[in-house]
Formats: C-alpha cells, sequence, structure tokens
C-alpha cells in the first residue's frame, strides 16, 4: 500500500496517559508536542521508536467528534491498550503546523494499524 | 518577622537523633510525626512559637522576602539565591540514599505538597495505567526535589514524565510565559523558555538549551524567566 498524506482539513488524535498530561495555567489539561515525537526507547529496552501511532479521525464518517472519539477508544481498548479517563485524546489542530515546530514535521512517520487501515505520512 | 524567623532556623541545629527519627516516621506514613517533633522543640524555647507551624518550603520563602528589607547596610542582596539552611543540608544528603517514594515523603516533608500528590499521582497512574511505558527515573527525580529544596523561592510547577523516565517540571504562567526544565540522571538538563519579547512579530521570545542542575536557575533567571517562576 502507498501511503497517502492526509487531507489538511483532516485530523488525528493520540491517546495519551495520564502522567504526560499536566494542568495548565488557564485551567486546561495539556500535553507537549514531544508527545507526537517517536520515543527515544520504545518498548522500554527496544530501542528508538520507529513511527509515531496516531489515529484518523475521519475515517469514521458522519458521526460527531466525539463519536469518532469514542470508535478510537474502542479500537484502542482492542488493542490492548489501557484507556483510562485521567488520560485523554490529543486532536492535531492547525496550531500544530506552525513553521517554528519543524521538529514536528521530521519527526513524524507512518502509523500502521489493522482495525484503522491508514498509512500516512503527516504533513 | 524576620528576627523572629531567624532565631527559628538558627534554632533548627537540632541533632540528627531527633531529626532522622521524625524523617523515618515520616516516611513510614506517619506524617504528623514531624509536627509532633516542632511542637515538642516549640515547648523547650518558648521564642519560636510564632513560627512552629511554617512548613520549612515556607519559611524559606519568608526569609527571602525579609532579607532585603531588613538589612542594616541597604545593600541588594539577591532573593533567589539559596541559603544555607541547615534542613536543606540534611533533606539533600537522605537524598542520596532512598528510593521513590522516600523521595516523595522528603518532598511533603519539605513542604512540596502540590509536588509530592502529584508524583504520587505519577507513580499510581504508572503501576496501574501505563504499565508500558518508561518507568519514572529515581535519579532524574532526585535531581528535580534537588534543585526544588535549592530554590525554594520557586513556586510548584506542573510535572510530566517524559518518555525516557525523566521529570520536566513546567512553569507556565501565560501563553507567552512558559519555562520547563527537563531533568536528566547524570544531572544535565534540557530547558525551554517563552518569554515575551514585544519586538518580535508574535511577541514571544523561545530559547532552548541544554545545561545542568545546578546552572539552569542561572539560565532561567538571565532569560527573565524568573519573574513568574517566583511565589
Amino acid at each position: 500500500v502507498t501511503p497517502q498524506p492526509l487531507p489538511d482539513e483532516h485530523h488525528i488524535a493520540r491517546y495519551v496517559g495520564a502522567s504526560k498530561i499536566y494542568p495548565s495555567f488557564d485551567g486546561k489539561r495539556r500535553v507537549d508536542s514531544e508527545r507526537f515525537l517517536p520515543r527515544a526507547d520504545y518498548p522500554p529496552g527496544a530501542g528508538p521508536e520507529e513511527f509515531v501511532s496516531v489515529d484518523w479521525l475521519e475515517h469514521f464518517q458522519g458521526i460527531s467528534r466525539r463519536q469518532q472519539l469514542d470508535q478510537i477508544h474502542a479500537a484502542l481498548q482492542r488493542r490492548g491498550i489501557t484507556v483510562s479517563r485521567k488520560g485523554g485524546f490529543v486532536v492535531v489542530t492547525e496550531i500544530m503546523r506552525q513553521p517554528w515546530l519543524p521538529q514536528l514535521k521530521n519527526g513524524f512517520g507512518t502509523a500502521v494499524r489493522e482495525d484503522i487501515p491508514k498509512k500516512f505520512p503527516f504533513l | 518577622m524576620y528576627n523572629t524567623v531567624k532565631k527559628e532556623i538558627e534554632a533548627t541545629n537540632y541533632d540528627h537523633i531527633h531529626a532522622d527519627y521524625w524523617l523515618r516516621r515520616e516516611c513510614s506514613g506517619k506524617v504528623s510525626a514531624f509536627e509532633r517533633f516542632r511542637a515538642e522543640r516549640s515547648e523547650d524555647e518558648p521564642s519560636q512559637i510564632l513560627t512552629s507551624g511554617i512548613r520549612p518550603a515556607t519559611k524559606g520563602v519568608i526569609i527571602k522576602l525579609c532579607i532585603p528589607q531588613e538589612t542594616s547596610e541597604g545593600k541588594e542582596q539577591d532573593t533567589l539565591a539559596p541559603k544555607p539552611l541547615i534542613e536543606v543540608d540534611f533533606l539533600l544528603g537522605f537524598l542520596e540514599k532512598i528510593e521513590i517514594k522516600e523521595v516523595i515523603a522528603i518532598a511533603r516533608l519539605a513542604g512540596f505538597e502540590n509536588t509530592a500528590n502529584r508524583l504520587g499521582e505519577i507513580l499510581s497512574f504508572q503501576e496501574e495505567l501505563e504499565p508500558d511505558e518508561q518507568p519514572l527515573s529515581l535519579s532524574s527525580l532526585k535531581q528535580f526535589l534537588r534543585f526544588l529544596i535549592k530554590h525554594r523561592g520557586l513556586w510548584e510547577p506542573s510535572i510530566v514524565v517524559t518518555d525516557r523516565g525523566n521529570v520536566k517540571a513546567i512553569w507556565e504562567y501565560s501563553e507567552k510565559q512558559i519555562f520547563w526544565i527537563e531533568f536528566y540522571p547524570s544531572g544535565d538538563v534540557r530547558y525551554l523558555a517563552f518569554v515575551p519579547n514585544e519586538r518580535r512579530s508574535d511577541g514571544i521570545e523561545r530559547t532552548a538549551s541544554w545545561s545542568t542542575a545546578s546552572d539552569v536557575f542561572d539560565r532561567a533567571k538571565s532569560l527573565g524567566a524568573t519573574a513568574w517562576m517566583v511565589l
């Protein structure tokens, strides 16, 4: 399968565990952008992560954002990932594409999942 | 107030037998032992009653805030520089030989309640919800707490764990005022600063670099970030 870039108006989401989320000055929960870079050693002891695993929201057509995330939640559980209410889904929006974050462009690889069969180079 | 607080600090030169006693009680979960020890000492020395309820971290802040106003020479002193408090040396000495839960107890003992609570949460999350993530590094945690104890005038930062298992401390005051430090086990740190700069088109100057845990405070100060990191 040849990787296809996602349209600019589409979104990706990534589940982030509670230990990576902090309360911001405005009361919102935030994660830093490093959550969208390949991890230095993941799984622990296995060396650098090959790609960043994300899910494509618009794969689920005709439903609300909340329902899209519910679908992704269910998919994560099928993969054996523990999803907690204390964690959260980060949905990538335009702000992540600002030019002063070039490391995001370089850092993205491809995401491959069987139940959400999309491979894409992001950005 | 300064004189009273100063006496309090001088009087903290209690022997290590007593200190070790209440610390061990603290580590074993009997959190009120420290307060009882302070109260017992206060009974022996009435002059300390006014400040006996002040936790060490708060007390450090009070001293720093008081010194510039009280010095007879009128010299401007650095309110942010760490002061040689006996309790600081004592706590730092303990950090060398303890485990994660004991480090958290030390943090609570030093008056960093929010930090201790957050670290406890993180341990719980990692055990129950994130078993495949890199566990919190004890060495990184010690570096972080050592930094926090040495710079008691800072407000307690938000804390996350990086993919390497390091502690990342985040001081965030607004979109334009952010400073975070990632503490590496070796004593190195990585830091990022957002500071306001109206001459830039977006109004934010960004600086990211590497330094050491002992030098990063000076870096923050030179960038002007300590203006909002201090209580």
